[in-house]
């Protein structure tokens, strides 16, 4: 459903559904192991002897099929990635923009990101950071490249005591430490956010990063968003993958990020192709198992025929009234019902006779409705024969 | 209403001392009963003991949206969490303890006897060290005793276990003291209350002499 609802989306935004081949030669992958979670993957051989694997990813293929012209594109794939040691099949959707990259382009992706979530929820949050101001700051402050990347694993910690430790190690200075301690505590809504950023600028080349950001402000203002983006620089940027903004988007009742997304321009360059791009992916599995309402029975009634006493047109009969009236009926032996292999949850179960009898003295199918689904009516589990 | 994970045991205690001292109390974590949560719905706030190990957990996994556990159980299992502030209460080592005499013969496999294999592979990676891990589930200090490992990586807070064993504190790997961690989905929904809580503690970290520690049972 929710598959719908966000396809429906990108389709009002121009974005074309792209469609993937299951696997993609091992080659892809391997070549562009910085750019993957993991290098694991499942492997196999191909009639002809090439070596293929199950996509691990999907921005990978799009971004290899594009010969360096612009586009906007959207999927729902399914992908394979290891997982607490296995193999796990995850569905995502997601879309990416390629081409010239420009503050509308970056804005406009952000937009839709916030627009898939309200589809799932009324609570929603996107986080922005961005890996470009990060690294000019990093740069103004002279670090070594063991230092930013402890730097980097506590912000993701948002681990203040972690900096003091630094600086009284001597690697930070504790101007330094002051600045990071500012944008490691930073969660604001952007606008607000952009200002305290200001006052934590210590080069022209990170002021101008700030600048950057500042001026999707508007946009997003104009999209409808802006109201729910936050500034937070506690989003991870594993193996660089992302060289802008970077995003992740949460929604309230799931208790992990359920989007996530970025500008990458270096895969692309890395492929040979003059083009930047900026996407997002959404973990749809998540948010199914999260969200999905859990239903209170699995039919509305469940028929038990007894071969001795009702004729199976009989029976049919029943079913048929039944089903006409819109209700979803399972008909079971009467004998048969404690050996079933699922035990079906019923708001109602009938025998043929009760049921006919029900179906007789309410001749008007809609009053059948009402009786089947009266709220006074307590939904009884239906475990073997016992009622 | 905040959920609150606190550890088992005497850094439980001294946890809600501090949270009561911060404007947090629940007065019904003293009752005596069977009841496994507490609530206190006029400040917004719920507790509940879990095994210390655990509060990660629940805290990774949203159903707690904090909790406070030791450096130990994050720098272990890495959760994704946030590690808002250090609590500067529970304070330890993790050290590699040994017998009083033991010189690292480094043609030979080190066997370590710990806990906490991936703190203690870390550490012996970094120095290039080829060891052979051992993974017990506790009484540690009985390993090298035994001559099931040459060594043991483990939380040494006084010592005295180790001294009375004729085993001694060889190096010590990391400083080890509580904090105070949150789930990052929760730091976003529910920020203004947790900041509240984190600022509320700040305030007392450091005045640990006139924190009046309540003995609770769990």
């Amino acid at each position: 459903m929710i598959e719908q609802k966000l396809n429906a989306l990108y389709d009002t935004y121009g974005y074309r559904k792209f469609k993937l081949t299951k696997f993609e030669p091992y080659d892809l992958y391997a070549d562009n192991r910085d750019f993957l979670n993991s290098s694991q993957l499942i492997t196999f051989t191909d009639l002809d002897g090439s070596l293929l694997a199950l996509k691990p990813d999907v921005t990978l293929s799009i971004v290899k099929s594009n010969t360096g012209g612009e586009e906007k594109v959207y999927y729902n794939e399914t992908v394979y990635r290891p997982k607490d040691n296995h193999y796990r099949e995850i569905l995502q959707s997601g879309i990416e923009c390629i081409g010239r990259i420009d503050a509308y382009c970056e804005a406009e992706v952000i937009a839709l990101a916030v627009k898939s979530l309200r589809l799932v929820s009324d609570r929603i949050s996107v986080r922005l950071s961005d890996a470009a101001f990060l690294a000019k700051t990093f740069d103004a402050m002279d670090l070594s490249q063991s230092t930013r990347e402890e730097i980097l694993k506590l912000f993701n910690k948002k681990n203040v005591a972690g900096l003091s430790n630094l600086t009284a190690e001597g690697r930070l200075t504790k101007a330094s430490e002051q600045t990071l301690r500012k944008l490691m505590d930073l969660y604001l809504p952007f606008t607000e956010g952009i200002e305290v950023l200001r006052s934590c600028a210590i080069s022209n080349a990170s002021a101008q990063e700030i600048e950057h950001l500042a001026g999707l402000r508007g946009i997003l203002e104009a999209f409808q968003v802006l109201d729910s983006v936050y500034l937070d620089f506690s989003l991870v940027n594993s193996m660089d993958y992302y060289n802008g903004i970077l995003f992740q988007g949460a929604v309230q009742g799931i208790p992990f990020t359920i989007l996530s997304g970025g500008r990458y321009d270096r895969l692309p360059e890395k492929m040979g192709k003059a083009v930047g791009a900026i996407g997002f992916a959404m973990n749809l599995d998540i948010v199914t198992n999260y969200l999905l309402p859990p239903r209170s029975h699995d039919v509305d009634a469940l028929i038990l025929y007894d071969p001795e006493k009702d004729t199976p047109e009989e029976t049919a009969a029943v079913i048929e009234a039944f089903t006409k009236a819109g209700q979803c009926v399972r008909s079971i032996r009467i004998d048969e019902e404690d050996r079933m292999e699922h035990k079906i949850r019923a708001a109602k179960r009938l025998t043929v006779r009760e049921a006919g009898e029900l179906l007789l003295s309410e001749e008007k199918k809609v009053v059948i409705d009402q009786k089947l689904q009266d709220p006074q009516e307590p939904d009884r589990m239906m475990q073997g024969g016992a009622v | 209403m905040i959920n609150v994970a606190l550890p088992k045991g005497r850094l439980g205690d001294r946890t809600y001392s501090m949270m009561a001292a911060a404007g947090f109390d629940c007065p019904a974590i003293l009752e005596k009963n069977r009841k496994l949560t507490f609530e206190n719905p006029e400040k917004g706030i719920r507790y509940f003991w879990v095994k210390p190990s655990d509060v990660s957990i629940y805290v990774e996994r949203g159903a707690a949206d904090i909790g406070v556990c030791g450096a130990d159980i994050l720098l272990e299992y890495e959760p994704e969490v946030y590690e808002l502030l250090d609590l500067g209460i529970g304070k330890c080592r993790m050290c590699v303890a040994g017998p009083k005499d033991f010189y690292d013969n480094e043609d030979r496999t080190l066997r370590i006897a710990t806990k906490f294999p991936h703190i203690a592979g870390a550490f012996y990676e970094k120095r290039g060290r080829d060891i052979d891990m051992i993974h017990l589930n506790g009484s540690i200090e009985i390993a090298p005793i035994l001559g099931l490992s040459d060594v043991i990586v483990d939380i040494v807070e006084t010592g005295n276990t180790l001294r009375e064993n004729n085993l001694d504190v060889l190096e010590t790997v990391v400083p080890i003291s509580a904090r105070l961690i949150s789930n990052k989905i929760s730091f976003q929904f529910r920020h203004d209350e947790i900041i509240r809580i984190r600022d509320g503690l700040a305030r007392l970290v450091g005045n640990d002499t006139e924190l009046n520690v309540i003995r609770l049972e769990h």
